[in-house]
């Protein structure tokens, strides 16, 4: 049953020094979706993403992938961090690069070379032109071809997120998880990586996790919405829960114009008016809360 | 063309005067640069002074009292210098099977060895320079070139003087520079232990606290035990070097690479690096110039041991002729080799710094 899904989320709370931060989450996810977690800062959508990413385990509940545990984060799940995701010591194209030549030892070799570094595989000249190219490519498709020999302190904001991207995207992650990538971005760059991020899903078809504060970025980019309440109100509370999970029905592939039509704005309205405006307002044992597992 | 050239002159002089002018204005400002041209002359204006002071000072001395040997002149620093640089000290060998007195004939400084090669060279006794037969000085025996005369290089009275004698400073430096480089290739392991004490945590549980303790006993302070475990001999004084530095770059390599964002190791698991990858692809390069800035402030320690170990007990180096020189009060050999301790260790500061600098992608 959970095999069908490429997550699955059962019970799953976080907590910190004892206080919870997420409060029994229950969700799944199906291969292809582009899943966009809203909510109020603070109230757990990062802790939520390494949870799915499996660099810290949870307080209690599972999450599985095609219905198998994981304990680490590995290969088939791919993360863009708002920050410190690229390299700074290597320029823009080993960068995106870096992922494609990784990983080749048995358990054996990790300690042996761990110690031993000039064991350490150069990498193969003929398959490096491969990777060159790959790599290449994919700055083609961001856009960056002419700065791939700049270092990343060199480029500007929505440029880094563009390269991290790239360098999270190209050994093909069954789901590729982001955390506010665009945080920190203004309007226009914010806009095109949008589109970029939705051509790259049309593209690869990749299930993609997408963490935002943003109700209108959720909206557009996603096929899917979940929104995470407010954790605690004057220091206390239970945690966040869901008190959204629709999906969005909108025809694909999407252009930038949806976002200034009548229909956009009414979705937006009826979220906020729903939930999202209270969830800052308003204590969590308000809530109505929906059922985890509705997806209309 | 001659008004050009003064145009530019009094331009020159006017932006000079203006940059002269800043520094009063400008000298306790925030936020402000020293114009370009009066740079050169701030940078050297202590050293220059300094130099200037001393001179005055020693020369008025030795007028009151022209033995004073506390503040020695230029003049008998010179002498030092060339009793230990250029004039080589002439050892007199024996023949080992004949027990003859293989005296040495030539001339008896460096300067006459000199002049003599150079006339000895005009007159054609040797053979060019350039003649691709100076490389047989290096196989010696060589029959390869036939050999009409002789190679300058290689049987000249200068060559023959340095054969027969020894340079002090040359000498010093070269057993003081061996022991320098040895504790330093033993501090590079040091390296790779916070490394390791960084990244993995049951080696950090085993070491940390160790070192740290470590790190508190004075290296000073155990050289007596030094003495008596390992000897009077070179590997004495590198064991103290390296007891000495070596944990501070232990644990200021682990706190670097503690400093690393998790995020980094994260996203390497993600593009599926392996535990060596990670080490030595993601959290390596990013802190090593950090350590190689640490090993750069700690060399100054590196010599401060090495003197107080040569100081002890030594027969050669640098800190060994200090100290002799120091119960003579032989300020005149005293002060010729601090000049050049402190010209070593600025050199390998600033090689350390420029390698720093090459590293793009700090940004500094
Ligand atoms: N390692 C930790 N130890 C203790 N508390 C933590 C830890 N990490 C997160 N928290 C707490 O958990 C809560 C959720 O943090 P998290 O970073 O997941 O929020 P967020 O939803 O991503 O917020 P933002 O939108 O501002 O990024 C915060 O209140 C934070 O104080
Ligand atoms: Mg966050």
């Amino acid at each position: 049953m959970e095999k069908e899904y490429i997550l699955t989320a059962k019970d799953l709370v976080q907590s910190y020094d004892g206080r919870t931060i997420l409060n029994h989450l229950n969700f799944k996810i199906k291969e292809g979706e582009i899943v966009t977690v809203v909510g109020p800062t603070g109230c757990g959508k990062s802790t939520l993403l390494r949870l799915l990413l499996g660099s810290e385990l949870p307080f209690s509940g599972e999450i599985l992938m095609f219905g198998e545990e994981f304990k680490s984060p590995d290969k088939t799940r791919g993360i863009v961090f708002q920050k410190y995701s690229l390299y700074e010591f290597l320029d823009v194209k080993t960068n995106v690069m870096f992922g494609l030549d990784l990983g080749y030892f048995n358990l054996f070799q990790n300690i042996l070379v761990s110690f031993a570094p000039f064991l350490l595989r150069k990498k193969n000249r003929l398959k490096l032109k491969e990777f060159q190219e790959e790599a290449n490519q994919y700055l083609e498709k961001v856009g960056l071809a002419e700065h791939k020999d700049k270092y990343p302190f060199q480029l500007s904001g929505g440029q880094r997120q563009r390269v991290a991207i790239a360098q999270s995207a190209i050994p093909n992650p069954k789901i590729l998880l982001m955390d506010e990538p665009l945080g920190a971005l203004d309007v226009s760059t914010r806009e095109s990586l949008q589109l970029f991020i939705k051509n790259l899903w049309q593209e690869t078809g990749q299930t993609i996790i997408f963490v935002t504060h943003d109700l209108e970025e959720a909206v557009f980019l996603g096929t899917r919405l979940i929104v995470l309440s407010q954790y605690y109100k004057d220091g206390n509370g239970n945690g966040a829960k869901i008190v959204k999970d629709i999906a969005i029905p909108w025809a694909e592939p999407r252009s930038a114009e949806i976002k200034y039509s009548p229909e956009f704005s009414q979705i937006i309205k009826e979220i906020k008016q729903e939930g999202l405006d209270k969830n800052y307002l308003q204590s969590v044992e308000e809530f109505d809360l929906s059922h985890p597992d509705s997806i209309i | 063309m001659i008004k050009q050239i003064l145009k530019k002159v009094i331009k020159w002089l006017g932006e000079f005067f203006v940059e002269i002018f800043n520094i009063f204005r400008n000298f306790f400002k925030l936020r402000t640069t020293p114009g370009k041209k009066v740079s050169p002359f701030l940078v050297n204006l202590i050293f220059v002074s300094a130099i200037l002071f001393y001179g005055i000072a020693s020369s008025k001395r030795h007028e009151v009292n022209p033995k004073d040997k506390l503040v020695p002149t230029f003049g008998m620093m010179w002498t030092a210098v060339k009793s230990t640089v250029f004039i080589p000290k002439i050892e007199y060998k024996f023949n080992d099977s004949t027990g003859e007195r293989m005296s040495y004939i030539g001339p008896e400084t460096l300067r006459q060895a000199i002049s003599q090669d150079i006339k000895d060279y005009k007159e054609g006794k040797y053979h060019s320079i350039f003649h691709p037969i100076n490389s047989a000085m290096f196989f010696k025996g060589s029959t390869f070139f036939e050999e009409k005369r002789s190679i300058l290089l290689r049987d000249g009275a200068t060559r023959n003087m340095l054969n027969h004698g020894e340079s002090k400073i040359l000498k010093d430096s070269i057993v003081s520079g061996r022991i320098v480089l040895k504790a330093m290739g033993l501090i590079l392991i040091g390296i790779f232990l916070g490394l390791y004490m960084g990244i993995f945590a049951y080696i950090e549980k085993l070491l940390y606290r160790f070192v740290l303790y470590f790190d508190k006993i004075p290296a000073l302070a155990i050289l007596p035990i030094l003495f008596v475990i390992l000897g009077t001999g070179e590997i004495t004084k590198i064991a103290l070097i390296v007891i000495g530095v070596a944990p501070t770059i232990i644990l200021d390599t682990y706190l670097r690479v503690k400093t690393v964002h998790d995020e980094q190791i994260v996203t390497g698991l993600t593009l599926g690096a392996s535990t060596p990858e990670i080490i030595y692809k993601i959290v390596f390069p990013q802190i090593f110039p950090e350590v190689l800035n640490t090993i750069r402030l700690n060399f100054k320690s590196v010599i401060l041991f090495l003197l107080a170990a040569e100081g002890i007990c030594a027969n050669a180096g640098i800190g060994y002729r200090i100290f002799v020189a120091q119960r003579t009060t032989d300020m005149a050999t005293i002060i010729p080799y601090v000049l050049l301790i402190s010209l070593a260790a600025f050199f390998v500061d600033w090689a350390f710094r420029s390698w720093i600098k090459s590293y793009k992608w700090l940004n500094k």
